[in-house]
Order: C-alpha cells, then sequence, then structure tokens
C-alpha cells in the first residue's frame, strides 16, 4: 500500500504545481486589475498579498509532496497530520467550488468550462488522496 | 538542538497569534464599506483568500508547538515544513514594509513594530531550522 501512496502523493505534487500554474491566469481571466479599481489602496494590496499567499501554499504542499512523499505515505504523526491538514484545505476548497463561488457569469466559452471543472477534478483528487495519506492503516 | 526546539514552539506561538489577530482585520480595516464595490466573484475570492491565510497559519502554529524536534531536523519531512515555512514568511517582511501604503502602517505604529518584529524572528528561526537541516 504504501508504494501506491506514494505514487499518489507524487501524482499529487504534480497537481499542485499544475494549479499553481493555472493560476497565475486568473488574475487576468477575472480582469482583477479593474474590479479591484474601486478598493482603497490598501485593501487592494492586502488582496494581491492574499492571493500571493495562497499561491505559495500551493507551490509548497507540491514541492514537499515531491521531495518527501515517501515520508509523506510513511504513517508518521507529522505525516499523517500534515496529509489530513492538506486534504481539508482542498475539501473546503472543493465546497467553496460548488456551494459559494458563482462561477456561472464567466463560463461563457469551453476553455473557461474545460478549467473550471478540470479545477474541481483536481480539488477531488488532491482531498482523496491526501485523505487516504492521512487515515490508511499500513 | 533544544534550543533551536524551544525557538520553534515560540514561532509556533507567534502564528497562532498572528491568526488570531486575523479576527480584527475586518473591522480595522473596514471591510464592510470596501468589500462591496467588488463584484460578486471578486469579493468571495478575497474572503475565501482570508480563511485559508488563517488556515494555514493555525496548521503552521500548531505543527511548531506539537511537532518542533520533526521541524527542527528529526525528520527530513520537518526539515522541509521549516523550509517552507521560511519561504512563507520572508517575502512577507519585504511586503510590509515597502508594498504596504507607508500611511496605513503609521496608523498603528505599535502593531507594525510587533508585526515587522514577529516576522524578523519567524525568518530567522525558520531560516536557521532549515538551513541546518534541510536534507538536500
Amino acid at each position: 500500500m504504501k508504494s501506491e501512496l506514494v505514487v499518489l502523493l507524487l501524482v499529487g505534487g504534480f497537481v499542485h504545481l499544475g494549479i499553481v500554474v493555472g493560476s497565475l491566469a486568473v488574475p487576468r481571466v477575472l480582469n482583477w486589475s479593474q474590479k479591484l479599481a474601486p478598493l482603497d489602496t490598501f485593501t487592494k494590496r492586502l488582496f494581491w498579498v492574499y492571493a500571493m499567499f495562497t499561491l505559495l501554499v500551493n507551490l509548497c504542499f507540491g514541492v514537499i509532496s515531491l521531495m518527501a512523499a515517501n515520508e509523506m505515505a510513511a504513517g508518521g504523526l507529522l505525516a499523517r497530520l500534515f496529509c489530513g491538514m492538506i486534504a481539508v484545505y482542498w475539501l473546503v476548497r472543493l465546497l467553496v467550488q460548488w456551494f459559494v463561488f458563482d462561477a456561472r457569469p464567466m463560463l461563457q466559452t469551453s476553455l473557461m468550462r474545460v478549467g473550471y471543472h478540470g479545477l474541481t477534478v483536481a480539488f477531488i483528487y488532491l482531498t482523496a488522496a491526501y485523505g487516504l495519506a492521512a487515515t490508511v492503516p499500513l | 538542538m533544544k534550543a533551536i526546539v524551544t525557538l520553534i514552539q515560540v514561532a509556533g506561538v507567534v502564528q497562532l497569534g498572528i491568526a488570531g489577530a486575523n479576527y480584527f482585520l475586518p473591522r480595522l480595516f473596514e471591510y464592510s464599506s470596501n468589500l462591496p464595490k467588488l463584484s460578486p466573484i471578486v469579493r468571495q475570492v478575497f474572503v475565501v483568500h482570508s480563511f485559508y491565510i488563517v488556515f494555514v497559519l493555525l496548521i503552521f502554529g500548531t505543527i511548531c508547538v506539537f511537532f518542533a524536534p520533526d521541524l527542527a531536523g528529526a525528520s527530513d519531512l520537518g526539515s522541509f515544513l521549516a523550509a517552507a515555512m521560511f519561504v512563507f514568511w520572508l517575502p512577507r517582511l519585504g511586503l510590509q514594509l515597502f508594498y504596504y501604503d507607508p500611511q496605513e502602517r503609521r496608523r498603528f505604529p505599535k502593531l507594525n513594530l510587533l508585526f515587522v518584529a514577529s516576522l524578523i524572528y519567524l525568518i530567522f528561526v525558520f531560516g536557521v531550522a532549515a538551513y541546518t537541516r534541510l536534507p538536500l
């Protein structure tokens, strides 16, 4: 089971990196520069800082998964906690995708629809893979 | 080794403190009058990002408090996490000093000083933990 978990986590690492690359297009796709214009300078900058740090966290999850997949799959307490945290992180993101974000106005082109549903699949995969690594008995 | 473990535990408490301080940000920076100016999707992105930052800080803080020896080098995963926390906090100091409006920082000089000192502490502790133990 451990070797399968390692593969799942390595794939999870690449999925994280894919999300990071995809996220780089979000400000342009959602036209942030124009939509943030009504905000005062501080809140605008805070928005960008939050977005940058969320990207950075996703990047760290991806890099750590690729570099330390063996240890993350080994079932130690820290590994399980970390994997469980990533699973919860993506589960919440999945619920936000389904129940909070109203993306319908954005889904006008096939590319946008493919990207949006691709993200949903990625969130499901990450929730399942890291959830498994956090809970499966070895 | 023992000193760095204690320093990491303190860093955990500092991060939990920063997570807790986020509770006051919406009132401090008048989100209620600012956010309605945004379209619903951009507003939702902002709120979700805010929650995620707090969630990550809570997890980082908890890991530091309860798994400090791992972060100090007892496990490879711990060392990678220490490096990740270093990478997380390092740009935050630059942003605090050079990106945010100085006028805003002057509105809360004591808070700003405390936050900058916390950032320097976190960068130092995680930098030392990661640099001395990273299995690369």
